[in-house]
């Protein structure tokens, strides 16, 4: 498989060239088209900050990013970021279906009836189709992280880029979701990256996992994940495949430094 | 002897005493200190005339000038207090009188003169070469006048109507009097109704033309303005009031003996800050009357009816105090 | 069952202690001015208030004194309200062109906008002109700073949003950052209608042209007190009515931005 996305020598630096503050030392990154790929790391680390580079919302201060052979400097087409506060990431006064279209319906003329098709097309893949009348102030969380992926997939993208997406749901909720976007994933043949602070997410979701060190970030080591699938909720996370996995991932995490 | 408990009752009733009796006669004593709220224009030369020359000293009297923009302003101040009297247009004492505020005139003011001294000083402007000579040519122009719905207005309608004119068909503009040669000369209006020093102005303006007053053209010797006071001051100061008479009459007289006289325009300049060279120019003030035309203010009135400034009647001769006849 | 409406009566029973508060100041003045407490000539007189309110609303004069304030302070607001957004929008989200013109902005606003009547009136008459003019100068700086503040308090969130779905700069501006502005946006645009208001009801009374405020002052003048307050009041009518309208429009605009 080519290499979609190439990331090369990226690194990042805030703040006062007096007193800089350096995020992101250098990070080497290459993933594959269809691949799932999460990133790990301890908080604070830069993995958002990385994620945000990737998705072109940020401008690296060193290396680049290439999306097939492209230079990513804005955000670049085909690509799409989830975000981590996904309730402030849906416009309040749309409804669930209009946040849906908001994604695409500015791009080259389809008509009323080809924008409600699809918006409705891609509320039905995220269960959510009933509520594309209604705002999104008025659905649960997870709802709304839902209505978020329904609109990413809507634009259509080749690349989704997850930011936490999971982190401010209920446990529960978050194995729902799980379960969604690997259907969704085998449906579309997306290529994702992850980016997680929950190991097990790491471990039962993806095909490789990037461990970043502590900031200034750089990559400690690449995983791959051996872990069959289709991956199921609960025998999947009662594999020994997952289970080695988990323990050396957390072992490193925890291991002071 | 007296014990300390008897004194300290003795000098408290003393106290007492002297206090009651202090308060009875302050009750029974006029007032001699007069707070008068005038315009700063010639028609109130008598009363500085009186000032300056000492009458209402003489009388005993005390007089404290305040300017005012004019009576719609004046009256008021009149009733909460804070003029004891008050040089006002006739149009707004009859007004207020009509709206049933007790006020009553106490003295003569100006009067406008029927034409045999000069023009009146106040009067209707307009650019020359337009063809506007009478008051109905100014029908579907524009007129300019300080305020609308006061003497001029009601003048300015007057004479546009003896004019054969409709005057309901003549847009009144409001414009202040030093911007109106100005707004004339950029034909904002066709015509305004101006006063002095401005008329004398616009006589050496090639540009422009003095039609002459419609106050004398409607009605010669037009009571114009008068001093008023309240119905309550007038009961509590009756003395005072015949006093100030005296020593106005006695400066009515001082400058419709002086009317040309160098002194009269160095009064003038004192308080109406025209240069005396320009008083110079200026045609003789009227002569100031002596007494309150009743006849006069009973036309007013009349006119102020047909022209929507009055509804109901007023009576004219019950507008004045005694003093002022 | 009540043929009144649940809703409605238990707003009327939160405002009832307010309105009977005022009630009993109204009979208060009353009661004074009719037995001469107060100065009888000047002061209010609620009962021939209402008396000379009824004549006033049935005169001619009325409908065409409303419709001139009402018809100055609307075009004075509307164009203000468009000049400020489009300007707000246009200053919030370009930097270079808040440099340039925010110097300019700081000089003009805290110029106490009656204080330019006098000139204006000087530029441009009398009429029509001049009031659109000074509702204009008036309303624009509440709205535009208003709009800047709300172009910059703007949930970054939401930005990014509209950048990772490459919506241009346009599309950016008019479809997300205006929606997402126009709470403060209301906000500057409220105090703007009070200010116009007040503005023109000022140059109505300096001028005795035309208006309420006009009608107001002629009045005054000829010493026709009650009906001085007679205008005055339908002066506050006018002004409670436009706050009311506001708030409802106000409502059906913004009916999201509790929930966030």
């Amino acid at each position: 498989m080519a290499d979609l996305l190439d990331v090369q020598g990226v690194g990042k630096t805030f703040g006062a060239p007096a007193e800089p503050v350096v995020a992101i030392r250098s990070v080497d990154l290459r993933v594959a088209q269809g691949e799932f790929v999460s990133i790990v790391g301890p908080s604070g680390c830069g993995k958002s900050t990385l994620l945000q580079i990737i998705a072109g919302l940020l401008p690296a201060s060193t290396g680049d990013v290439h999306l097939e052979g492209r230079a990513v400097v804005a955000p670049p087409e085909g690509v799409v970021y989830l975000f981590q506060q996904y309730s402030r990431s849906l416009l309040p006064w749309l409804t669930v279906e209009r946040n849906v279209s908001f994604g695409f319906s500015h791009l080259n003329g389809a008509s009323a009836r080809e924008v409600e098709e699809r918006c409705i097309h891609h509320l039905d893949m995220v269960g959510l189709a009933d509520f594309r009348k209604r705002y999104p102030w008025e659905l649960s969380g997870g709802m709304q992280q839902r209505v978020a992926i329904a609109r990413a997939l809507a634009a259509q993208p080749r690349v989704l880029l997850l930011d936490e997406p999971f982190s401010s749901v209920d446990a529960l909720t978050r194995l729902e979701l799980h379960g969604l976007i690997l259907e969704l994933w085998g449906k579309t043949g997306l290529t994702i990256l992850l980016v997680t602070h929950d190991v097990e997410e790491a471990v039962y979701l993806s095909d490789r996992i990037v461990l970043l060190t502590r900031r200034p970030a750089q990559v400690a080591e690449v995983f791959a994940n051996a872990l069959p699938r289709p991956r199921r909720p609960v025998e999947s996370r009662e594999d020994p495949r997952f289970l080695g996995l988990r323990h050396e991932l957390l072992t490193r995490l925890l291991k002071p430094e | 002897m007296m014990t300390r408990k008897a004194g300290t009752l003795f000098a408290g009733l003393v106290a007492a005493a002297i206090s009651a009796m202090v308060a009875v006669s302050a009750q029974a004593q006029e007032k001699k200190s007069l707070r008068v709220s005038i315009i700063p224009i010639s028609d109130v030369a008598p009363l500085f005339a009186a000032v300056k020359e000492g009458y209402f000293k003489q009388q005993g009297l005390e007089i404290d000038t305040a300017p005012t923009a004019g009576g719609a302003v004046g009256i008021p101040g009149l009733l909460a207090g804070a003029y004891d009297i008050v040089f006002t247009n006739v149009v707004s004492t009859i007004q207020a009188r009509a709206q049933g505020l007790p006020i009553k005139i106490i003295a003569p003011g100006s009067a406008i003169g029927d034409g045999s001294q000069g023009d009146g000083g106040a009067g209707i402007v307009v650019r020359r070469g337009e063809g506007i000579k009478s008051g109905g040519d100014l029908v579907g122009k524009s007129l300019a006048v300080n305020t609308q719905k006061n003497i001029i207005w009601l003048y300015a309608r007057a004479w546009v109507q003896k004019g054969g004119g409709d005057p309901n068909q003549v847009t009144y503009r409001e414009v202040p009097f030093p911007q109106m040669l100005d707004a004339l000369r950029a034909k904002r209006v066709d015509a305004a109704f101006s006063v002095e020093p401005f008329v004398t102005i616009s006589k050496g303006d090639p540009a422009l033309e003095f039609l002459g007053s419609p106050y004398i053209a409607v009605q010669p010797n037009l009571a114009v303005a008068q001093y008023v006071a309240t119905e309550d001051f007038i009961a509590r100061n009756p003395e005072t009031l015949k006093r100030f008479n005296v020593a106005l009459r006695m400066g009515i007289d001082w400058v419709n003996q002086h009317l040309t006289s160098k002194e009269l325009h160095e009064l003038l300049s004192s308080y109406t800050r025209i240069k005396p060279e320009m008083l110079a120019k200026m045609p003789p003030l009227q002569a100031a009357p002596g007494a309150v035309d009743v006849e006069s203010i009973r036309k007013t009135a009349v006119l102020m009816k047909a022209h929507g400034l009055l509804t109901g009647d007023v009576d004219a001769a019950a507008l004045l105090a005694p003093t002022a006849r | 069952m009540s043929a009144v409406p649940a809703a409605f009566r238990h707003r009327a029973a939160a405002l009832a202690p307010g309105l009977a508060f005022i009630a009993s100041w109204i009979a208060v003045l009353e009661v004074a001015a009719r037995y001469g407490w107060m100065n009888r000539i000047f002061s209010p007189f609620p009962s021939a208030i209402a008396a000379r309110l009824a004549d006033v609303v049935a005169s001619p004069e009325f409908p065409q004194a409303l419709g001139a304030t009402v018809g100055m302070l609307a075009v004075g607001y509307l164009l203000a309200c468009t000049a400020g957004v489009l300007l707000g929008l246009g200053m919030g989200y370009h930097r270079p062109t808040y440099a340039l013109l925010e110097p300019t902005l700081e000089l003009l606003r805290p110029i106490p906008k009656p204080a330019l009547l006098p000139p204006l009136i000087l530029l441009l008459g009398l009429g029509a002109p001049m009031k659109i003019a000074i509702v204009f100068l008036g309303a624009l700086f509440p709205v535009l700073i208003n709009t800047i503040q709300g172009v910059r308090t703007v949930d970054p969130v939401l930005v990014d949003v509209a950048r990772t779905f490459r919506q241009g700069t346009l599309k950016t501006v008019f479809r997300m950052i205006l929606p997402a502005s126009l709470p403060m946006i209301l906000a500057g645009m409220r105090v703007s209608l009070g200010l116009g208001l007040i503005l023109v009801t000022l140059s109505e009374m300096l001028t005795g042209s035309q208006g309420l405020g006009a009608q107001l002052v002629d009045a005054q003048r000829a010493f026709r007190v009650q009906d001085m307050y007679a205008w005055t009041v339908v002066l506050a009518l006018l002004g409670l009515a436009l706050a009311l309208s506001f708030d409802a429009l106000e409502r059906r605009l913004i009916f999201w931005s509790s929930r966030r």
